[in-house]
This record gives C-alpha cells, sequence and structure tokens, in this order.
C-alpha cells in the first residue's frame, strides 16, 4: 500500500473515514513509520488548531426570544412587495409583452410630443396631411367629394390670430392634387392653359351667384367634365364676386361650379382665427386657385406649395383662398411666403403697412402690400433685417 | 424539524462561528438573527446546514466592508476587555495577545480553508461541511488538513513579526 496521504490521515483523526478505510489506514501506520510520523504531525495540527480557535470564545450570548425572531420575519413579509411567481414560459411571454407595451407606449409618446417651434408643427401638419391626403379612398374621389373639416389653421396661429371663431359652413379647399415629393420651382411660375380669362371667369361667378341665389342646387361636375382648380377658381371668383358687383342673373348654364359653400363664410375680424388647413398642390394648381401669377423667391430651394382659406390668415381676405410657398435656405432654415392676390379689394386693405411681427416664441413674420395687388407675409425662424431682405427679393 | 428547536439548540453556535469570523459580537449576533428571520422565510429542509451557509455569506459579505475591518481591529483590541475577568493584569495582557494573533492568524487562511474548520470546530460532519461550501466530501479532509497546517504556520508568522517589533522597538 501506497502512504497515506494528508486529507485521509486527518479525516482518520476526525472518525470521518469508513470502516473499511479506518481498517486499511491502522494497518498501514502499523507497519509504516513515516506514516506514523505524519499522522502524528496531523494529530498535533489538529489539537493546536483546536485550542486556537478555542482563544476566539465570544462573550455571553443572550438569544431573544423566537417570538421575536418570528416577529420581524413577519414585519418583513408585510413590509416587502408580493412576488408573483410565474412559471418560465408565462414569465417570458410578460416580458415580450412587457418590452412591446415599452415599445409602443415611447413611439405614441416621441409622436404626441408637441411642436416646439412654428416649423417643425408646419412640418408635421404637412407631412401628415400629404399621407391623408394620398389615401386611395381619396385619389379616387378627388376633386368629387368635399374635404373633411379640418382642425385650426396653424398658420393661424403662427401669426398671432388671437380668439377662434367656429365657423360651421368652413370647409377646407377642395383637394385638386397632392404634391408627391418636393417640387423646385426657379424664378415666376408661368401662367398656365388652365388659367380661363377674366371674362370668362366673371362669368362664371355670376352664373355661380345666379344660381346661389335661386336656390337651385349646383351642378356636381364629375372630375372628368371639370377639373376640381378651374372649380376652385370660381368659387373664389363667387365669393369675390358678392363683394366687388352684382352678375346678371340671367346667366346660366354654368359648367364646373360647386357650391359656393367651399370659402363661403363670413368675413373675419382681424385678430379672427377660423378653423382652415392648407393642403399641398402643385405651383400650377395653386395660381389657378390664387388667380394670379405666383410670388416667389429666387434662389431658395422651394419644397411645398399649399393652398388653404385666407381666413387663416391675418389680413387676408377670408373668402380668397392663401397660398403658402415653404421655402428651405442654404442654412436649412424654413421660410414661408404666404401669399393672397387681393386685386381691386386691395383699396380695402390700403391701410395695410408694412410690418415686422414679432412671436413671443421668438418667431418673426414680415407682412406688407406690394403694389400689384399682392398681400405677402413672410415668416421664418431668421431674423428681421433677414426677413425684410428677403421681402426684397420676393418677384 | 422546527425552527425553534433549531434556534434553540445553535444560534450559539451560529454565534459563534460568526464572530470567530468577523470579530464582533454584536455584529455577529445580528447576522445570526438575520439567518434565522430568513429560514423562516425559506423554510429550509436542512435547517442547520442552511442557515450556517447564510451565516457563511452574510460574514463574506460583512468582510468585504472596509468600515468592518476598521472596526474588526478595534474590537480585537478590546475583546479581552469584555472577558470576565482575569486573575491578574499580566495573564490578561497575554490573553489579550493571544487572541489578537490567533485572530491575525486566521485573517490569513483562504475563506474556504478558514469556513471549514470554523464550521468543524462547530461541529459540522465532512458531509455537512461539503453541503455548506459546495466541495465534495473527500476533499473535506484535504481541505481541513491544508488549514490547520497553515493556521499553525500563520500563527508562527504572526508571532515573529510581534518579535520583530518588539525588537525593533
Amino acid at each position: 500500500m501506497s502512504h497515506i496521504d494528508e486529507g485521509t490521515l486527518h479525516a482518520y483523526l476526525d472518525g470521518e473515514v469508513s470502516e473499511r478505510q479506518r481498517i486499511d489506514v491502522e494497518d498501514h501506520l502499523a507497519v509504516c513509520a513515516e506514516c506514523q510520523a505524519k499522522l502524528d504531525v496531523a494529530r498535533a495540527l489538529t489539537g493546536r488548531a483546536a485550542d486556537l480557535l478555542s482563544e476566539l470564545e465570544p462573550g455571553p450570548v443572550q438569544a431573544p426570544s423566537w417570538r421575536e425572531i418570528e416577529e420581524r420575519a413577519a414585519a418583513r413579509r408585510r413590509a416587502a412587495p408580493r412576488r408573483i411567481r410565474l412559471r418560465p414560459g408565462v414569465a417570458w411571454a410578460a416580458s415580450i409583452a412587457l418590452a412591446f407595451a415599452i415599445g409602443w407606449a415611447a413611439r405614441s409618446y416621441w409622436f404626441a410630443v408637441p411642436p416646439l417651434d412654428i416649423a417643425s408643427r408646419e412640418r408635421a401638419v404637412g407631412a401628415l396631411e400629404a399621407d391623408r391626403q394620398e389615401t386611395p379612398e381619396r385619389r379616387q374621389g378627388r376633386g368629387a367629394e368635399p374635404a373633411e373639416p379640418q382642425p385650426a389653421s396653424q398658420i393661424a396661429r403662427d401669426l398671432r390670430l388671437t380668439e377662434a371663431e367656429e365657423s360651421p359652413a368652413q370647409t377646407p379647399l377642395p383637394t385638386t392634387r397632392t404634391a408627391e415629393g418636393e417640387t423646385q420651382v426657379a424664378g415666376q411660375v408661368p401662367v398656365t392653359d388652365e388659367m380661363p380669362p377674366a371674362a370668362e371667369r366673371e362669368d362664371r361667378f355670376a352664373e355661380a351667384n345666379a344660381r346661389k341665389r335661386k336656390g337651385e342646387p349646383a351642378e356636381e361636375p364629375s372630375p372628368e367634365e371639370a377639373p376640381a382648380a378651374v372649380a376652385a377658381i370660381e368659387v373664389a371668383g363667387v365669393e369675390r364676386e358678392e363683394r366687388l358687383a352684382d352678375a346678371p342673373a340671367d346667366q346660366t348654364a354654368a359648367r364646373g361650379v360647386q357650391p359656393p359653400r367651399a370659402l363661403a363664410q363670413p368675413t373675419v375680424a382681424a385678430g379672427a382665427a377660423p378653423e382652415g388647413q392648407f393642403v399641398p398642390v402643385q405651383p400650377e394648381e395653386a395660381q389657378v386657385w390664387m388667380g394670379a401669377e405666383l410670388r416667389t423667391l429666387p434662389d431658395l430651394h422651394l419644397k411645398r406649395v399649399e393652398v388653404g382659406p385666407g381666413a387663416a390668415v391675418e389680413h387676408a381676405e377670408s373668402r380668397l383662398p392663401a397660398i403658402r410657398l415653404l421655402y428651405e435656405d442654404a442654412a436649412g432654415h424654413e421660410i414661408v411666403l404666404i401669399q393672397q392676390w387681393l386685386g381691386n379689394l386691395r383699396a380695402d386693405l390700403d391701410q395695410l403697412e408694412p410690418a415686422l411681427i414679432v412671436e413671443p416664441s421668438t418667431a418673426r413674420a414680415y407682412r406688407w402690400l406690394d403694389g400689384e395687388g399682392y398681400l405677402l407675409i413672410l415668416y421664418g425662424d431668421v431674423s428681421g433685417d433677414s426677413l425684410r431682405a428677403l421681402a426684397d427679393r420676393v418677384r | 424539524m422546527d425552527l425553534s428547536q433549531v434556534y434553540r439548540e445553535h444560534y450559539r453556535s451560529l454565534v459563534r462561528f460568526l464572530y470567530r469570523r468577523i470579530g464582533d459580537q454584536a455584529r455577529a449576533e445580528d447576522l445570526a438573527q438575520e439567518a434565522f428571520v430568513r429560514a423562516l422565510e425559506h423554510k429550509p429542509d436542512k435547517p442547520r446546514a442552511w442557515l450556517f451557509t447564510v451565516a457563511a455569506n452574510l460574514a463574506r459579505d460583512e468582510g468585504r466592508r472596509a468600515s468592518v475591518r476598521r472596526r474588526h481591529l478595534t474590537l480585537i483590541k478590546a475583546e479581552a476587555e469584555a472577558r470576565p475577568p482575569e486573575p491578574g493584569p499580566e495573564v490578561a495582557l497575554e490573553r489579550r495577545e493571544t487572541v489578537r494573533r490567533v485572530r491575525a492568524a486566521l485573517e490569513r487562511l483562504a475563506d474556504r480553508d478558514r469556513e471549514a474548520l470554523l464550521l468543524w470546530e462547530e461541529g459540522f460532519s465532512y458531509d455537512e461541511i461539503a453541503e455548506v461550501l459546495g466541495l465534495s466530501r473527500g476533499s473535506i479532509g484535504t481541505t481541513l488538513a491544508r488549514a490547520r497546517t497553515r493556521l499553525a504556520a500563520a500563527l508562527d508568522s504572526v508571532e515573529r513579526e510581534g518579535s520583530d517589533e518588539d525588537v525593533a522597538h
């Protein structure tokens, strides 16, 4: 038999070997002086360790009652939140559901965060409106059905119009086409062939006006028969005609005239902000809506052209459409040019002096009336001097 | 086994185990009671082994705190003073010094060796020590042999260091 290892010797001394091991160890020790010596050393070490540790005796120990221990345990149970033990499968499912819920909530939160400035708010409104306008249902019914009621105009808020006046008759302009992506326009937008001559416009205004007075329903042209753009300008014309002069009542057979409900609303007093919504259109369509060439800002990147009710713009003619051109300068600032061709109505606004409007949010707007009857409003997150400089470049 | 019975039979043993491990009797009693409170919550099948396992873990956590170590040194000093009055000042001084050296030697052991030794001194069998420390039963003899050998060697080393300091002074 080989020599006995120290572990076995200590186990033998501690009485922790089996009977068979004990006999083997004792048989070996009887014939092996070396292992006998090691056993003596192990015995001495064991005794010494025990003696040393006996030096580390605590003082008198006063054990608290068992009831006290139980009360502590009960108090801890009451204070600790109840644990729900789930089976692994359920726990995994719960974890996945929780992660999904957190992700969804975070998404909802970020989408619900209100915009902090005019530019971002209007970008959001524009993007949402573009998405909504491009749904298949709306594409199919484009130009044939009125748009749904819209929320308060953002531009009206931006331009610091105060009390909002609910206008049930207010309906957004019929959607004619939706801009797909960004549109680049350099310089002036040429007058298109779709724009009817002024005399024809006046005739249509008169026809629509007469029909309305008689209480006859307006003909609802199919989109193929009457492009919405044409109908729209006639609607605008009807309102203009009502203010300028009475048209002959015997003119009939209006072509492509829609009921004047789109922009038929009372004149909005200064400071009021009716419901309204700008929708994206092509520049050529916007030109038809306005009834005149667009005023533009050369050398700036035109991102989008929108049309909306003039009632949404302070000091604009509420019954005429307003056009909004959204530009981006080299520094990434969004510059917005709102315009409305007032034509002969400008006499009513002769008192409108060029003015720089500074919003509490530090956004600035510059408003003026040019010599050709255009009401122009320029605003963006740039300085007032920059706005004035840009205004000089409007053509 | 009824836990209240385990408490009556092994509370003092648990306090001693903890006291030898951390050197602070008040803290040892706190930790021993904490182990029993936890036992009431978990209701272990083998309460004695479970209690000493928890106590060993609590002692390890306690040992990791530097503040405890500083307090530990202070308490080592005061330990002998808390004991019953000794026959005379010289004997008391000698005993105090012995305690200090034994504790210092014990501190030089590895955690596993020290706990195996303390558990053995608390009357644990090799099987129970193996269970508490997560070792195989066959390794306990070797662990204890190493612990005893190193404790003796550490004590000799501490005494030599003490002698050298005396000479230096």
